[in-house]
């Protein structure tokens, strides 16, 4: 029915516009350079002017000449490439969504420009020009082929990812509505003063003042500008600290104003099918997001907050919008008692257990975990210590204060594995702990540098798929074999494997990587 | 089960890293050439001279015999009809699981210098992650893309 076939060939031209927009800086630096130089060079340039056109012109018939397209056995099919060949297969029911969109070019010979997107929100094919008819053949066809997948697929009742042709898919009838989490004006107020918007602006204002005083006396020497900002520092040493400190208060309380607007009314509403996130004063912003899209939870721990058991719980959801800040990681809690959170996952997320039993890390990974934060900071400190002198002395207090983040980090890394859940945590300023259903794990990765392995320790990774893009929960140093654990319950396992089983499975693990070490 | 077995790529694919090696040292010797012709030119420290030179000799002898072969010798791939599992690494080595209900679709590519050797990559595509296995020969690709996609349709319908 569909045979092997080339795009319409106005995709030529398209192809030739594309290279011109992509080079577009270096052409134009190209010409401009061949303009203004020197009369002898115009020879040349005018050569690698003809070279530059002939090769764009013949790239561009070539890869239309290589792209061909095809459907068959259910899967959409692509070929393509200049010097380095490419298979893209994909198949239909991997197919979140196909859209088309007619260009002038293609408007003026009837013809679409066709999307194949799936699931990760991104565009996995593009046919840049292929017949209006033919467009609406494929969609048609690949529509009823899923129906026909779906229907014999839909008493086993899968909450199919690829279910539907369309992205957007609209809830008619106003469903019930229950409200599960909301802030009151005093919580909205202490996320404010504890958010991270108050510590952005000072960071900003730091940066544009620091930005004047390279404007104002920038004409000395370097060393000489820096002395003299010290002399006017001592000269005038009061009114220069009431007005930083006057500029920071300002800065802090516009913050924290910004952040009332943005978080004032914050609620968390649960339907049938629905999450809705919604909150703002002036700009009222709301997020719907469909349950079964929704693939884990992490709950943050920030220094502050932790001290006086607070967290604040987000959700990754692997809808996609137009609007970037509505897709991937969705915040349902800026601010709430940690011991709260798992009341709260209760009631939108109940396949979920919050308050899961950790397996902490070893012991040998403690001097670990103390002294990596130091290894980072000890160049940057050193450098201080030279070039700053007393400041530079000053910052050495900073290593114990890393070697104790450090060592918190230790108390509160672990991992937990149940049923069909995986709980990841780690820290360094900040806590966070991912929460992931088995079968929602995109890719899972243990990862062993040379130092690890010689302590049978090893990193593990859950990526998880958020947006358009990924999230990955991580656990730092855990033991080898617990990792491999982990590993196993994912392959599905770890249930069924006895003690025997189990110790043969590791001990041919323990093999293979003996075989690499033994290099 | 069929195909529990570790499985390592193709050994050409030592060839083909060298070639990338040469490719990179070949760069590297230019941008060392450039910073010896700076230092000369500009009258800088001339103790600064032998650190372009190392830099060069290290990439060269790393890029060219140590890494192509440590990154074979640890190359491992194997498949079964529920995941995908790659084991690769140099200095950090990293075993991966991949479910194969979570496999969206499989490239089949070749480059020029894998070409010349019959070689192709097949790069795994979730909906979050990207995972290649590189320098196969080429029938094995193909039947492992084919086999995947297979496997990958399938497991789909019995979440």
């Amino acid at each position: 029915m569909f045979e092997k076939k080339r795009m319409h060939p106005i995709t030529i031209v398209s192809n030739i516009f594309m290279s011109v927009k992509d080079y577009f800086f270096p052409i134009i630096a190209f010409l401009f350079i061949g303009i203004a130089g020197e009369k002898k060079m115009a020879l040349y340039y005018l050569i690698g002017g003809v070279a530059a056109v002939l090769l764009i012109l013949i790239s561009a018939i070539v890869s239309w000449l290589r792209f061909v397209y095809w459907i068959e056995d259910q899967e959409i099919r692509i070929e393509s490439g200049l010097f380095i060949r490419n298979k893209r297969y994909i198949p239909f029911d991997r197919i979140q969504s196909i859209s088309t969109s007619q260009g002038i070019l293609q408007q003026l010979f009837d013809l679409v420009k066709m999307r194949i997107e799936t699931a990760g929100g991104g565009t996995e094919a593009t046919l840049t020009a292929i017949p209006l008819t033919e467009a609406e053949q494929i969609q048609r066809y690949i529509k009823d082929v899923k129906r026909k997948q779906e229907q014999t697929a839909s008493e086993i009742g899968t909450e199919q990812e690829g279910g539907t042709l369309h992205t957007e898919t609209v809830s008619p009838q106003i469903e019930e509505r229950e409200q599960i989490f909301s802030l009151s004006i005093g919580e909205v107020f202490l996320v404010a003063l504890t958010s991270g918007g108050a510590i952005g602006v000072i960071v900003g204002v730091l940066a544009i003042a620091s930005e004047f005083e390279q404007i104002l006396p920038v004409d000395r020497m370097l060393d000489s500008a820096f002395e003299q900002f010290w002399q006017s520092v001592r000269n005038d040493i009061v009114t220069g600290l009431l007005i930083a400190l006057f500029v920071l208060v300002i800065a802090y309380i516009v913050a924290i104003i910004q952040s009332m607007l943005k978080y004032a009314n914050f609620k968390v509403e649960k339907t049938d099918k629905n999450l809705i996130v919604s909150h703002g004063l002036l700009e009222r912003r709301s997020v719907h997001i469909p349950l079964n899209r929704i693939q884990g939870f992490v709950i943050y721990e920030g220094f502050i907050r932790k001290l006086f058991g607070l967290a604040s719980v987000s959700i990754i959801n692997a809808g996609v919008s137009d609007r970037e800040e509505l897709s991937g990681e969705v915040v349902i809690a800026p601010l709430i008692q940690r011991a709260r959170c798992a009341q709260l996952i209760e009631t939108c997320l109940p396949e979920y257990s919050v308050d899961v039993p950790f397996h902490p890390v070893p012991k040998r990974a403690k001097r670990r975990y103390i002294l990596r934060p130091i290894y980072i900071l000890i160049v940057p400190v050193l450098l201080g210590v030279y070039f700053l002198k007393i400041w530079g002395w000053l910052m050495l207090l900073t290593l114990p204060f890393f070697g104790f983040l450090g060592f918190k980090a230790y108390r509160f890394a672990g991992w937990n594995i149940t049923d069909k859940q995986l709980t990841l945590r780690s820290r360094f300023f900040t806590a966070r702990t991912v929460y992931v259903l088995k079968h929602r794990i995109q890719s899972f990765d243990i990862r062993k540098t040379w130092f690890q392995r010689r302590k049978q320790l090893a990193t593990v990774f859950a990526h998880i798929l958020s947006g358009r893009g990924v999230i990955s929960g991580k656990t730092i140093d855990v033991d080898a074999m617990d990792a491999e654990k982990i590993y196993r319950w994912l392959r599905g396992e770890e249930e069924n494997i006895g003690p025997e089983k189990d110790k043969m499975e590791a001990g041919k693990l323990a093999d293979l990587s003996q075989q690499s070490l033994g290099l | 089960m069929q195909g529990e077995q570790w499985k390592r790529i193709s050994e050409k694919a030592v060839n083909v890293w060298k070639i990338h090696g040469i490719i990179g040292s070949a760069i590297t010797l230019i941008a060392a050439g450039v910073f010896i012709g700076m230092i000369f030119w500009f009258d800088w420290y001339r103790w600064l001279l032998p650190i372009p030179a190392i830099i060069f000799l290290l990439v060269l002898i790393f890029s060219l015999w140590v890494v192509p072969e440590v990154r074979y010798k640890i190359w491992r791939y194997r498949l079964n009809e529920h995941e995908i599992e790659i084991r690769h690494g140099i200095f950090i080595i990293k075993k991966t699981l991949v479910p194969m209900m979570r496999v969206q679709h499989v490239d089949w590519t070749q480059g020029p210098i894998l070409k010349k050797y019959g070689l192709a990559t097949i790069s795994i595509h979730t909906a979050a992650t990207v995972h290649e296995i590189p320098a196969l020969e080429m029938e094995e690709a193909e039947e492992l893309r084919q086999r995947i996609s297979v496997l990958a349709r399938v497991a789909d319908e019995d979440v």
